[in-house]
């Protein structure tokens, strides 16, 4: 029982920060599983002990998919005629898999100014998807406090454009741990976002449910810089907090947003995140504040800023684990636009606002194969405007089960309820979609 | 020394080194009739020019948009007049976009209605309401409106359908009708004289994001636009420049710009079969010959105005034309007008000169059309400029004794 809900502790929060200090004081039940270190500073792999065999580790995952999306696969009205298309509708609702990819964007040759997600291509269509091959070296020298590490990931792609297969290089950094004694922790490369918490949940092989939240487009990108990572452990409390902050091109915008590869304004973005934790027997709570704030990098005008903040907590208590994030993105006016995803004219002013609830409950049996099931649910809400254009209020309803067989395989299959409660026109945009992970 | 290494290791590993940063592209800006006002509003002077550092020297000065605010804080918009095809038109500026590619029309959602069935389609209410979607303080707004009619219950009650959700949510029959330049306007501005447009523009209110707003219509086929993406194309305007002493470019809005003739389909066409106007302009400079002169009475305000502009040097007048003739020919540049000062006889000479007359070579050679510029002038001197305009062009200029715009409506060139 206790080994289940660590285990499904895990799940929720993002496995154990590999490769992050030693806690300077023992976590509760360390017998039991590598406990979930919350406040960490993104998936990383775990720093190998003295006896490892070998300095180099290969490991990595295959996300298998199959999906079906109602209507055309997108938000897009079909009566709809107003441009931009992206603007009056949430064009991330019909997601499919953990990366945010949707069904389609498809907008029929109506004007799109680059407020978009990545697209499967599938529309309307029930499709099998190999969402990623996502394969991660690690390297940690004996002979220094150093961790090297890379996540390359494969995303076989076929869209209305033909073969739009990608190459992706979604981590690349280095870590050092200068001080022994210290949770202190510096890295520099490419590296997972330090806002909030649902970027602990990227990795398919980790996220409890298929699909990220309504507000991940802000919060889980990853992007190149510096980041900080420092925890403190206050024993007689049997709390903790932490510090993680970051410098990057990007800050913390997905990448088809806002690309991570290249400063465009010559300015880097800080973010950063406190956080607290409260670590007992018989509850575990997690709290954070985090910030972002520079000018945004899908222009060139360092003028142009973006500022977000958001609140998270987590809570688990009883096999019941709750997660809840709240965000809120302001963006002012820039230059011509440049995503990942190309070039548009303008970028506009943007406010949202939005977050989620999450909860999740591991049913306490295991039984040969069967490790881990898990039911969920999340509801997400997100309001949105762009400048001179109608607000729109969109919600999410969010259910689905996750069963782990054995180690190294996962199935998850989810249905997402996509409402427009105000601004955007209703459209057919829910989805079923479901993920068979295989871990190495 | 192992944790000072450590630390130098770290401050290395998170050093991030200098760069230098290529220019930042220019950024699109647009501004509307709200803009002006609101320019008014915190103080600036009518003379104050936005699109200035856009490739028309000068920009566009506020006042030739609108009036400054009148106590009341409304303004006017200010008619002016430029060259169609040798003819002189009044329109009117709402919208000037810079480093704008290109711009899109918008739906705007009108309700109509079945009595009965069977019956003619009417409006729902005693006017029509158009159910815009992008408002004015939106990059991506546009005077540029494709009218979709939405077929409604015959009980709908005006007023209670304001939005595309709306619409489209309802799932009503949708009709596409024309295309129309209604640009949102604020509600204390006012159209010049009728004297003045010669026409009739259609004021209204219609809705964005659920609450009224005012809008002109200036009526249909004033634009064409791309029917696979809803871009607006754009025709040419020519704004004449010229080389002052100090090799600065100089230019006049005195000087009435030149119309290119607008995408096939769109327009008017004018009595005698040119091509009126379209709605939306890309601006345009070209350098005219250094003999060229504009035709400008000394004393009068066209002559003064030419002085401020710097202009003064290009001007230029027939001594002994009539008052006709003053009437007719002021403002418009003629290549071959001549120069007395530096001993170069021309067409300003002899005011029997100054009507074009293609039998007679030393007569005037007007640049009041594309066709004249195209068959007078070194094109290669054309600058494209990032700045384009939504001209309301709203009726040739007719000729009222007394009572009609400077310059005066031009006789046949």
């Amino acid at each position: 029982m206790k080994r289940s809900a660590v285990a499904v502790a895990a799940l929720l929060w993002g496995t154990r920060a590999f490769g992050q200090p030693a806690p300077a004081v023992p976590t509760p039940e360390p017998e039991a599983e590598p406990e979930p270190i919350n406040d960490s500073d993104g998936y990383t792999p775990a720093v190998e002990g003295a006896g490892a065999p070998s300095p180099l580790s290969i490991n990595g995952y295959i996300d298998v998919g199959f999906a079906k999306a109602q209507g055309d696969g997108t938000s897009f009205a079909p009566n709809d005629q107003s441009v931009p298309a992206d603007y009056g509708v949430d064009t991330f609702a019909p997601a499919v898999n953990s990366r945010g990819d949707v069904a389609s964007t498809n907008s029929n040759g109506r004007f799109v100014n680059g407020f978009l997600p990545r697209s499967v291509g599938i529309g309307g269509n029930a499709s099998f998807l190999l969402n990623t091959l996502d394969v991660d070296l690690k390297y940690t020298p004996a002979s220094a406090p150093l961790m090297v590490f890379s996540r390359v990931q494969f995303l076989p792609r076929f869209t209305g454009n033909g073969d739009d297969t990608r190459v992706y290089v979604e981590q690349a950094f280095g870590r050092l741990v200068p001080f022994e004694s210290q949770e202190f922790a510096l890295a520099a490369g490419k590296f997972d976002s330090v806002f909030g918490i649902e970027y602990l949940d990227n990795e398919a092989n980790i996220r409890t449910g298929v699909t990220p939240s309504l507000v991940a487009r802000y919060t889980t990108g990853q992007s190149i810089g510096a980041k900080l990572f420092y925890r403190v452990q206050i024993q007689p409390l049997q709390s903790a907090v932490s510090l993680n902050v970051s410098a990057t091109n990007s800050g913390n915008f997905v990448e088809s947003l806002q690309p991570p590869d290249a400063s465009l304004t010559g300015e880097p973005v800080g973010a950063g995140r406190l956080g607290y934790e409260l670590n007992t027997p018989g509850i575990q709570v997690k709290l954070g504040a985090s910030g972002l704030i520079g000018p945004r990098n899908d222009q060139a005008y360092q003028a142009a800023h973006q500022k977000t903040y958001g609140f998270d907590a987590r809570v688990a208590v009883a096999g019941i684990y709750l997660n809840a994030e709240y965000v809120h993105v302001d963006e002012g006016e820039g230059g011509p636009k440049t995503t990942s995803l190309g070039n548009f004219p303008i970028s506009s002013t943007f406010n949202a606002r939005g977050g989620y609830v999450q909860l999740a409950y591991a049913l306490p049996f295991s039984v040969g194969a069967l490790h881990k099931l898990t039911v969920y649910g999340r509801y997400d809400r997100r309001h949105a405007w762009f400048e001179g254009f109608t607000p729109i209020t969109v919600d999410r309803f969010t259910g689905g089960v996750r069963i782990d067989l054995w180690e190294a395989l996962i199935l998850k299959a989810e249905y997402l309820d996509n409402r427009e409660l105000a601004g955007a026109p209703t459209v057919a945009n829910n989805v079923f979609t479901s993920s068979l992970v295989y871990s190495w | 020394m192992g944790s000072v290494l450590r630390v130098v290791a770290s401050a290395a590993l998170i050093a991030l080194g200098g760069c230098s940063q290529a220019p930042a592209p220019p950024a699109a800006k647009l501004w509307t009739l709200f803009d002006v006002q609101a320019l008014y509003a915190g103080g600036a002077p009518g003379s104050q020019a936005i699109a200035a550092n856009d490739g028309l020297p000068g920009g566009i000065p506020l006042d030739l948009i609108s009036s400054p605010l009148a106590s009341d804080r409304s303004s006017t918009l200010v008619a002016r007049t430029a060259w169609a095809d040798g003819q002189l038109v009044a329109f009117l500026t709402t919208e000037v976009w810079a480093n704008y590619p290109q711009v899109w029309m918008q739906p705007a959602y009108v309700l109509v209605r079945r009595r009965f069935p069977g019956e003619p389609l009417e409006l729902v209410g005693d006017s029509e309401q158009p159910i815009f979607s992008a408002g004015p303080t939106s990059g991506f707004y546009s005077p540029f409106v494709q009218i979709v009619y939405a077929e409604v219950p015959p009980d709908t009650v005006a007023g209670t359908l304001t939005s595309a959700k709306q619409i489209l949510d309802g799932g009503y029959p949708l009709t596409v009708g024309d295309a129309h330049t209604m640009p949102l306007v604020p509600d204390n501005v006012a159209l010049p004289s009728t004297t003045e447009l010669n026409t009739y523009t259609l004021q209204g209110m219609g809705y964005l994001e659920g609450a009224l707003v005012p809008y002109l219509d200036f009526g249909t086929s004033m634009f064409t636009w791309d029917p696979a993406t809803n871009v607006v194309q754009e025709a040419p305007i020519y704004v004449l420049t010229f080389i002052g002493p100090d090799r600065s470019v100089l230019a006049s809005p005195s000087i009435p710009t030149i119309l290119g003739a607008g995408p096939p389909g769109s327009g008017v066409a004018l009595p005698g079969g040119g091509q009126r106007n379209s709605a939306y302009y890309r601006v345009h400079t070209v350098v005219v010959p250094q003999m060229a002169r504009v035709f400008a009475q000394p004393g009068s305000q066209l002559q003064i105005d030419l002085q401020a502009d710097g202009l003064g040097a290009f001007a230029g007048f027939a001594p002994d034309a009539s008052d006709l003739q003053i009437a007719t020919f002021s403002g418009r540049v003629a290549l071959n007008a001549g120069d007395p000062s530096q001993g170069v006889s021309g067409c300003f000479d002899d005011p029997t000169l100054l009507a074009a007359d293609p039998a007679n070579p030393k007569s005037c050679i007007w640049l009041a059309s594309e066709a004249a510029l195209q068959a007078n002038l070194d094109l290669s001197t054309e600058e494209t400029t990032a700045i384009t305009v939504n001209w309301e062009v709203t009726d040739l200029v007719v000729p009222e004794s007394g009572d009609v715009p400077v310059p005066q409506p031009a006789g046949p060139l």
